[in-house]
């Protein structure tokens, strides 16, 4: 027994102290651009009240416009989009938001790669996806069914994601703009190529020039029914399930991108007959802007609504919001 | 799943908890329960190599046992009293079945090895040879390699020549058996045990000590600093500057091959640190594999001290029976017909010297280079020893004390310039880039005092931890050298003791690399 609790309190110390170097270590090397930094400042504070949630790739963390959503269907909209979100991350974001927030609708946005291609593979997908989670019990549950025993090592031991620790520059960068009023005010540094609206949207307004230098897209880049990956529709289902258990309207948003380029992706009237047969099945509310789905979607988006040539720019995003919240109104009116 | 994983820990903190829980009598099983999930987990699907292994070990070591036994009964029970010259020749016969027994696990367990090992590498070497003659080779066969074969092959046949020597006693439990050849922190890469020492500890149930916990958490801390800070820090510089041989000159080349010494030497000595560590938690204690081998004054005496569960396993099993066999003692009145009396009476050793430096070489890597390197390593061993008479005498004309500092110093950098040299082959990842490194390395050799010329265009801040780590490093062989570290440690305040231990997980934490690559992340893995 004496020496149970001998180890009991060493455990304890050592916990502590990993802990402690983990805080520390965020405060100095978290990177003062990192997005992340000011939307887990936003997910604290909004914590309890978000009602609508905005899930998905790049497409929808900077191509989809929350303020606009929250204003137009009168509620409280945080837009959780990643980088390659793996469609199981986003699985796995809905289950902890549930778990925090009064969830009523959830939109998640997809585009030709996300059902071909799973994202899953890559450490920093995932870290991204668990840097903006609460609940212990998600983010275990998380990382023994997506994770490797690197995301162990990396979420657990902060430091060890740091590759140049002696980069002190860096550093003091970092504490003096955590200090500054710009971070207290949600002000990204001024040399990003972003900018910070809140709840977890960040924009460019840039405007797309039209070029792009990949002639022949990867083949993943381009629709293809039987490339679809298993795993994305399991986890579509999985999140389907999970709405309709906690009485979540559900629903898919099918992002356009720039005509030049979306001319190359292939037969997008396939993706679009597959969808609609993939949400009556599931019963998912589904909002197509695939240009073959949506005549005249380029005059509600033309190419200046983009920054490059499959993401929104901040008018593309308020645009398209303004096209989902009315057409999602009318669905719900009908 | 590697042994510097968190998830390793988590999983060996749970399989400890599961050790000390079950009664006594059945700890030996769970030890097994946990050998054969870990082994799996490191990736290990296919069970039948050592399935094999065990099972033939058991069967044969059985087999020779029994023979002894009835010899014995034979002996005792005689109706009348033997003669000598009958006794003799009982034991002959008796030696000489024993023998086939012995031949026929040898035979299985190193035909495994060799196909699976070698396979490839003699296939690759015969259609070189079949190609001068414009016949068309074989095709490669392709088999993969388990994990840890060459560690528990060698374990398995050390203990079956034991029980031929009589040494041991036989385990009957074919499970005992092979939790003796699988037990997981040293089957992939060593020590490579004993029976006599490894297995009473395996079978043997134990209770709970803390001394054992504290001692071994502090043993896998201080690996874990070995191979995350130093081993994996220097490993990009390494194998960067070893790839882009071609480009840089020779001195660069060099000092990679410092690099490499420092990283492997981490590499091997943190597992076997960690190893340990798991093992006293356990309440097993096993072999050390290290004894600060850059201390050493000459090329053999670093032997004794690297690699030492390998080096022994070589010196008891090969060079000694080697030395006094029948072709040994010939080689050595061949030698005395057309040679000084004193070198032939050493042809003997020379003989078995070449061929446990050829077996070594071989048992690293199935590749040219690694019979270059082994050769290398046993022709400046050999050499050392015929010309001894003349170097005595050269120092004694130069003055030189055997005993001094100066020269103890000078004796360790020499074998260790000598050591780091001989990285060349395993660094190199081809014969012929090593030759090529090695001509680089005598001929294009610019000494400069320019950093970039020392570390390439590699990330600086690696270095610099590499380098924390190292100093941390030397600091400790020194201690040990003048007393046990670890006791003078425990005899400390829990405030410095704990204080030491979070200064070093800090430093795993900051400074440790978790990139590496490498099969298994230890080098060592790969053989």
């Amino acid at each position: 027994m004496r020496n149970f609790k001998k180890i009991i309190c060493r455990i304890m110390v050592l916990l502590v102290f990993v802990l402690m170097v983990n805080k520390i270590s965020r405060y100095m090397y978290e990177s003062r651009t990192n997005p992340l930094l000011l939307e887990r400042e936003d997910l604290k504070e909004t914590k309890g009240t978000v009602d609508t949630l905005l899930l998905g790739t790049s497409l929808v963390a900077w191509g989809l416009d929350p303020a606009v959503i929250s204003e137009e269907l009168d509620a409280v909209c945080f837009n959780l989009g990643t980088e390659s979100q793996p469609i199981s991350g986003a699985y796995f974001l809905l289950k902890d938001q549930i778990r925090n927030n009064p969830i009523k609708r959830v939109f998640l946005g997809l585009g030709v790669t996300s059902m071909v291609e799973d994202n899953n593979t890559l450490v920093g997908r995932r870290l991204a996806i668990l840097d903006r989670m609460f609940s212990p019990l998600v983010k275990a549950e998380y990382m023994l069914t997506d994770g490797t025993f690197r995301d162990f090592e990396q979420f657990f031991l902060y430091p060890t994601r740091v590759e140049n620790r002696l980069d002190f520059q860096f550093v003091e960068k970092n504490i003096a703009y955590k200090q500054s009023e710009d971070f207290q005010n949600k002000i990204p540094p001024s040399y990003t190529k972003w900018k910070y609206i809140g709840m977890g949207f960040k924009y460019n307004d840039q405007v797309y020039d039209g070029n792009f230098k990949a002639k022949r897209l990867r083949k993943n880049g381009i629709w293809d029914r039987d490339n679809i990956q298993e795993r994305c529709v399991e986890y579509i289902t999985k999140i389907a399930q999970l709405c309709k258990k906690n009485d979540i309207d559900f629903n898919i948003v099918i992002f356009p991108h720039a005509y030049e380029f979306a001319k190359l992706q292939g037969d997008l009237s396939d993706m679009d007959a597959y969808f609609e047969e993939f949400c009556q099945e599931l019963d998912i509310g589904l909002f197509n802007y695939n240009y073959t789905a949506y005549e005249g979607i380029y005059e509600i988006l033309p190419d200046e609504y983009y920054w490059d040539r499959k993401h929104l720019n901040k008018d593309g995003a308020a645009a398209i919001a303004h096209l989902l919240c009315s057409d999602y109104k009318e669905e719900m009116d009908s | 799943m590697s042994v510097n994983q968190l998830s390793f820990f988590a999983l060996f903190f749970l399989s400890v908890i599961l050790y000390y829980c079950v009664p006594r009598k059945c700890q030996w099983m769970a030890l097994l329960g946990i050998s054969l999930l870990f082994y799996h987990l490191m990736g290990v699907d296919n069970f039948i190599y050592v399935l094999v292994t065990a099972g033939t070990l058991t069967w044969t070591t059985g087999k020779m046992y029994q023979i002894d036994c009835c010899l014995e009964e034979e002996l005792k029970n005689a109706p009348a009293k033997l003669t000598r010259s009958e006794k003799k020749e009982k034991k002959a016969q008796a030696k000489s079945r024993k023998k086939r027994w012995l031949l026929c696990m040898i035979f299985i367990n190193l035909g495994i090895l060799l196909v699976l090992k070698y396979g490839d590498f003699f296939v690759h070497n015969a259609n070189r040879i079949l190609g001068v003659f414009g016949i068309d080779g074989m095709n490669k066969l392709g088999l993969v390699v388990p994990l840890g074969l060459s560690y528990y092959t060698l374990q398995a046949i050390g203990y079956a020549l034991d029980v031929y020597k009589g040494k041991s006693v036989p385990e009957k439990n074919p499970c005992k058996v092979l939790l003796f050849v699988t037990f997981f922190p040293q089957m992939t890469q060593g020590p490579i045990g004993r029976f006599g020492e490894l297995a009473p500890q395996l079978y043997v149930g134990r209770t709970f000590s803390y001394k054992n916990l504290s001692y071994g958490c502090q043993r896998i801390l201080w690996g874990m600093m070995k191979k995350t800070v130093i081993a994996d820090n220097l490993r990009p510089l390494a194998t960067g500057i070893f790839h882009q041989y071609k480009t840089v000159d020779g001195f660069t080349l060099f000092m990679a091959c410092i690099y490499t010494t420092f990283q492997i030497y981490a590499d091997f000595s943190g597992y076997s640190d960690i190893v340990c560590g798991i093992g006293e938690i356990y309440g097993i204690r096993m072999e050390e594999n290290f004894t600060q081998p850059f201390f050493s004054k000459s090329l053999s005496e670093y032997w004794r001290r690297w690699h030492i569960s390998l080096s022994s396993w070589f010196r008891d099993y090969i060079f000694y029976p080697a030395s006094i066999s029948k072709s040994a003692v010939s080689f050595g009145k061949f030698g005395g017909r057309f040679l000084p009396p004193r070198i032939s009476k050493m042809f003997p050793a020379v003989f078995a010297l070449s061929l446990v430096w050829i077996s070594t070489g071989l048992w690293h890597d199935a590749s040219w280079r690694y019979i270059l390197w082994g050769a290398a390593n046993g022709a400046i061993i050999i050499s050392a020893i015929i010309l001894k008479p003349q170097f005595d005498a050269a120092k004694a004309k130069l003055h030189i004390r055997e005993d001094g500092g100066l020269w103890q110093v000078f004796c360790m950098i020499r074998t260790f310039l000598i050591v780091s040299l001989l990285k060349v082959f395993p660094g190199a990842g081809s014969t012929i880039g090593s030759l090529r490194i090695f001509k680089k390395i005598f001929f294009d050799f610019h000494p400069a005092l320019d950093y970039t010329l020392w570390f390439m265009d590699m990330e600086s801040y690696r270095l610099i931890y590499a380098a924390i780590g190292l100093v941390l490093f030397l600091i400790v062989s020194i201690l040990q050298t003048k007393g046990k570290v670890r006791d003078f440690l425990a005899a400390k305040p829990v405030v410095v003791r704990w204080a030491v231990y979070l200064f070093l997980l800090s430093l795993i934490m900051f400074m440790g690399a978790f990139d590496s690559t490498a099969i298994g992340g230890f080098e060592y893995a790969q053989f």
